[in-house]
């Protein structure tokens, strides 16, 4: 058995293809360049603090540069990772070269995992290429290292669930214009939808805070809670932006003043872990050529009953403050 | 080995492992405290507590701490102590007591577990005033019952040498502190230094005759009002006129002679007492025995006592009413750490050029030289290779050139006691982006306690949590995620610095400051008669002479001194578009901490301000990446030296709201008392050093907030040799020439009375310029 057996040889192809032409280097720049952006940004609304004479320490400039790029980064991923796999089944379709594949020993798994693990791959580089833009943030200090767990690991679970939703829709509509609206117009739901449920909520109940769950899969709610425990002073010794107010517009009910209530990123990324189990089963059954049970669904099923029991085993720390009981 | 000599090796380490831990329980069983707190468990929220701690060591040596902790506190005050095998030892444990609590808990623990521990009953006391009767033999006053007063009980507490507290803060729960036939040198130096500083912040003391020897004997020279002669027949008048009833008679007692500055009460060749001021507090020597059975008997003397034993000053607190001025000024103090100082940046350009670099690198200049070469593929090797390589690069480059990420404030407050000694209290802010814990080392001895939480120039300041060591060089500065926290230290520390004398003679009134230690005196600053003098820096070894201008402006409050000192920073921060200057609004802070009742108390007299960069109570903070800053200002009483005929302009002889038992008001940046209701009797005082001064030309200025009354309005000046009230024709408001002025300027006193259609004026403002002969 070869190298190129092991990885997947549709893995291979797309590595071989994808940064083919100038759009990758282009995407590589735009995401850079839009996370500099965003730092000098963060950091020119911060220190004009300096012109009133208020005191800035370093370390509140890094921890308002960290914000700020972390939920850049996020966004991006949110809207990117779909975009790295829409066109993945699609395309496919419409250039009548999915039978052909179909045709070769490759099995709908390996074609969808190879698809997947590429596009993930990209997004990887993406990522690596964004990191030492983070040295920012150390030359001001204000971030310790554990800071970065939560925030690395709600970036990945969305990037994950993101190109595993985008493959779904491109398997289910085999169109990519079809994908790209069923994908967004379900992403800008669900982002929009659950804030804008929340803040009604708010607003109906004395501006209480809304329940934890009505947020829980809300991406950027999930990032505004890992980032919340960085706090950056909300006092005013030191002047300077305070990114805690956006955080907690992003996040209703699970952050306020005083810091994090719920801090539901890790619901967020154990429910984007199941989701994905769900979506990725849903795509090989949408690209199958009949609609019958075969082993491949048991695994699946395997796989996703062994997940929700570890979640349910894990249940302590991720449930608290979101589900009752 | 067969099963039995298992069974024996196993049967031995089960006995092993049942023994140890039982001779770990006996010897914590080894050590036993008893504790107690000072003033029988009485205390004043927001003041001190000594708890005295009795630890007896049965077993081996150990290193254990004494704590006290009250119900629901986040800090606690801690002892470390060495116990050796056999050993008894006594402590004294100072509790900052800011919460009103029924119960304390002291404990000994050893590697934070309790091995010993006590629960100590407490009696909050608000609104009352505290009562230390210190006296060789018992000591009974007929003091006014609690149930006959409307306000100020009496809460009186035994005291005998022994139970003095060492450290001013012990003091601070007291009130008045009556002190009678202490035999001398009962009490230590440093005992005698707790009471002259606990005096100077607020204190009444209040002398008994006694043994005339014995108040020689032991009492620091600014504590002592008087001195005492031989013996006398007291007349009782004052004390039937203070108890507004029928005296008890002529009482045996001794003749007090006044030393300058003291006001006494009686006829002039034996009065009943002497009155006299030292810093905030107040001196009151007796000619009599305050336990004769003269007194006891007397019906009136519950009223007596009521209105001789009052507070010198009270200042309303959150706690309630305070007789000490500690609150005010460290409430200015704190509020004053908030201050924080700016910081520089990197150079953040610098690296955002870099950054800008990089992005251009790993984008469009790699996909050309990779199309060039037609590797395009080699970008997943290439992109990751040159980002995590830049990465480490600017990593570097970051660690280099970060700045502070942490910022430690502290601001320290030199009190000059006088003989050398000061009164010190530093507080220490730190403000961190983690929570953090600074190891701080501080000089061995000093009282440590968390900040109270105020709302200060610029955001809230709390106090530390965790165990505070006392007495220690090394404590712990715990603080949390972007809350500036912080303690505060006090320590009674000689200092060599300032020495400086006011010169006055016929040539006008001149300073003399000179630096006798090795600091450099910054900003040095003169007030006088509330006229500001600055002198600048004075180096080490210096002498530095000034002259007041003898045009420059009268202002009365501390908040106009405090402009004047600092009218050139001001005006740079007022410019339009120019941010506050926050070293200098600290540096306002702590002037107007240092100046706090300045502005009516007249007794307090010329002060000099001066900035030194190195406080006596430093603490340093082990914080290598935080920004530091720190302030100390020293005030000292200079001495006033005058002598031939002098004269003295405006703001020597000035109003005492104090002494003429009136509020204060103000208007138009002038101070002075209420007019309501009439009569009005204004007394105005020389600083204790020109009391001798008899007064050839004195010429007064009245003038009020509303329109002077224009009929009705008699103004009287008493005449203190004949004891009498003399008429004045005055059309005021304006000059008042008083004709032969010496019988009514006595002991550096004069009294006015206005009475009649005076209640319309509003606030009353009187000043004076006095001319006469020193003897």
């Amino acid at each position: 058995m070869t190298r190129r057996d092991l990885i997947g040889p549709v893995l291979f192809k797309e590595l071989a293809t994808q940064l083919r032409g100038s759009r990758a280097a282009l995407m590589i720049t735009v995401y850079v360049g839009l996370v500099l952006i965003t730092a000098r940004l963060f950091y020119g609304v911060t220190a004009s603090q300096l012109g009133f004479g208020r005191p800035l320490l370093g370390a509140q400039i890094g921890q308002v540069i960290f914000i700020g790029v972390s939920m850049v980064i996020q966004t991006m991923t949110l809207f990117l990772a779909p975009a790295t796999t829409l066109n993945a089944i699609s395309q496919e379709y419409e250039r009548g070269t999915f039978d052909l594949i179909r045709a070769t020993p490759l099995s709908l798994s390996q074609i969808v995992v190879g698809k997947l693990l590429a596009a993930l791959a990209f997004l990887l580089l993406l990522l690596i290429s964004a990191a030492p833009a983070f040295t920012l943030v150390l030359l001001f200090g204000g971030v310790a290292t554990a800071d970065l767990g939560p925030v690395l690991l709600v970036i990945l679970s969305t990037a994950v669930l993101g190109c595993t939703f985008g493959l779904f829709c491109s398997a289910v509509t085999r169109q990519t214009f079809n994908a790209t609206l069923l994908c967004y117009a379900l992403l800008i739901s669900l982002v929009g939808g659950t804030l804008f449920a929340a803040n009604i909520w708010s607003l109906i109940n004395g501006l209480s805070a809304a329940p934890a769950a009505l947020v829980v899969t809300n991406p950027l709610s999930a990032m505004a809670t890992a980032l919340a425990p960085i706090r950056p002073p909300d006092t005013s010794f030191t002047g300077g932006f305070r990114p805690l107010v956006l955080l907690n517009l992003l996040s209703r009910g699970v952050i306020d003043s005083s810091g994090v209530l719920v801090p539901i990123y890790r619901a967020t990324s154990v429910i984007y872990g199941g989701l994905t189990i769900l979506l990725a089963w849903g795509t090989l059954v949408a690209i199958r050529p009949r609609l019958r049970l075969i082993r491949s669904d048991g695994l699946m099923l395997a796989i996703l009953l062994g997940y929700v029991l570890l979640a349910l085993l894990a249940r302590g720390w991720w449930q608290p403050g979101i589900f009752p009981g | 080995m067969n099963h039995r000599a298992l069974a024996r090796i196993a049967l031995l380490i089960a006995l092993l492992a049942i023994s140890l831990p039982a001779r770990a329980a006996r010897s914590q069983a080894g050590i036993s405290l008893t504790a107690s707190a000072a003033f029988d468990g009485n205390y004043v929220p927001g003041a001190w507590l000594p708890i005295s701690a009795s630890i007896e060591n049965a077993g081996p040596a150990a290193d254990v701490i004494v704590s006290a902790e009250l119900p629901g506190a986040t800090a606690r005050q801690a002892l470390p102590l060495e116990l050796a095998g056999g050993a008894q030892k006594q402590v004294v444990l100072y509790v900052a007591m800011d919460q009103s609590v029924r119960e304390m808990r002291v404990a000994v623990e050893r590697d934070g577990a309790a091995i010993a521990e006590q629960t100590i009953a407490l009696r909050p006391r608000v609104d009352e005033r505290m009562l230390g009767l210190l006296s060789g033999a018992e000591l009974s006053l007929a003091l006014p019952r609690r149930e006959d007063l409307t306000s100020q009980p009496f809460t009186a507490v035994q005291l005998t040498a022994a139970d003095m507290p060492a450290e001013a803060v012990g003091l601070s729960s007291l009130s008045i502190l009556l002190v009678q036939g202490l035999p001398p040198e009962s009490l230590s130096a440093a005992q005698l230094d707790a009471l002259l500083a606990w005096v100077q912040a607020g204190g009444h003391l209040v002398i008994g005759a006694g043994d005339a020897a014995a108040i020689n004997g032991w009492l620091p020279d600014q504590l002592i009002a008087a001195t005492p002669g031989g013996d006398a027949s007291i007349d009782a008048d004052p004390l039937a006129a203070l108890a507004a009833a029928p005296g008890p008679g002529a009482l045996q007692g001794v003749r007090l002679a006044p030393l300058p500055g003291g006001v006494a009460a009686g006829p002039a060749e034996a009065p009943a007492w002497v009155s006299r001021s030292f810093g905030h507090g107040l001196v009151t020597q007796l000619a009599f025995d305050p336990g004769a059975p003269e007194l006891s008997r007397w019906a009136a003397a519950p009223s007596f006592w009521s209105a001789l034993l009052q507070p010198a000053l009270l200042v309303g607190t959150p706690f309630g009413t305070q007789s000490s001025v500690d609150f005010v000024q460290e409430q200015l103090l704190a509020g004053a750490l908030t201050a924080l100082p700016s910081i520089p940046q990197p150079p953040v350009n610098l690296f955002f050029v870099l950054l800008v670099i990089y992005t251009l690198a790993i984008g469009p200049l790699l996909a050309l030289f990779l199309r060039r070469i037609d590797r395009q593929s080699w970008s997943w090797l290439l992109v990751p290779v040159i980002s995590i390589s830049s990465g480490l690069l600017l990593l570097t480059l970051a660690i280099g050139m970060r700045t502070s990420d942490q910022i430690v404030n502290q601001i320290s407050l030199v009190e000059d006691l006088g003989d050398g000694q000061t009164r010190t209290r530093t507080l220490v802010g730190a403000l961190s982006p983690q929570g953090q814990s600074f190891s701080t080392q501080v000089p061995a001895g000093a009282i440590t306690r968390p900040l109270r939480e105020i709302a200060g120039l610029y955001g809230t300041i709390s106090g530390v949590s965790g165990d505070l060591l006392q007495q220690s060089n090394q404590i712990t500065l715990s603080v949390e995620p972007w809350r500036l926290q912080g303690i505060l230290l006090e320590q009674q520390l000689p200092i060599e610095g300032l020495a400086s004398a006011i010169t006055i003679s016929d040539q006008g009134v001149q300073i003399e400051v000179t630096n006798r230690g090795n600091q450099i005196l910054r900003d040095v600053a003169a007030i006088y008669g509330s006229r500001v003098l600055l002198l600048g820096d004075v180096r080490p070894g210096e002498q530095l002479n000034g002259r007041w201008a003898a045009n420059q402006p009268l202002v009365s409050t501390s908040d106009d001194i405090i402009g004047q000192i600092f009218a050139d920073e001001v005006a740079a921060a007022n410019r339009p578009g120019q941010a506050a200057n926050r070293r200098t609004e600290i540096q306002v802070a702590m002037a107007s901490a240092a100046l706090y009742g300045a502005d009516t108390s007249a007794a307090a007299g010329p002060l000099v301000l001066a900035w030194i960069d190195r406080s006596p109570l430093e603490a340093q903070v082990d914080a290598p990446r935080a920004a530091q800053q720190s302030l100390t200002l020293l005030t000292t009483r200079p001495q006033v030296q005058a002598s031939g005929t002098i004269g003295l302009p405006e703001g020597w002889l000035a109003l005492d709201p104090a002494l003429s038992q009136r509020s204060t008001c103000t208007s138009d940046s002038q101070t002075g008392v209420r007019a309501n209701p009439a009569p009005a009797t204004l007394a105005m005082r020389l600083p204790d050093a020109l009391s001798p001064l008899q007064a050839d030309m004195l010429t007064l200025t009245l003038d009020s907030s509303e329109r002077w009354p224009s009929a009705g309005v008699t103004v009287e000046i008493y005449d203190w040799g004949q004891s009498k009230w003399v008429n004045l024709p005055f059309d005021g408001p304006g000059d008042l020439e008083v004709p032969s002025p010496r019988p009514y300027l006595a002991e550096g006193r004069i009294q006015v009375r206005l009475s009649g259609s005076i209640e319309r004026a509003g606030c009353i403002f009187a000043t004076a310029r006095v001319q006469g002969t020193m003897p």
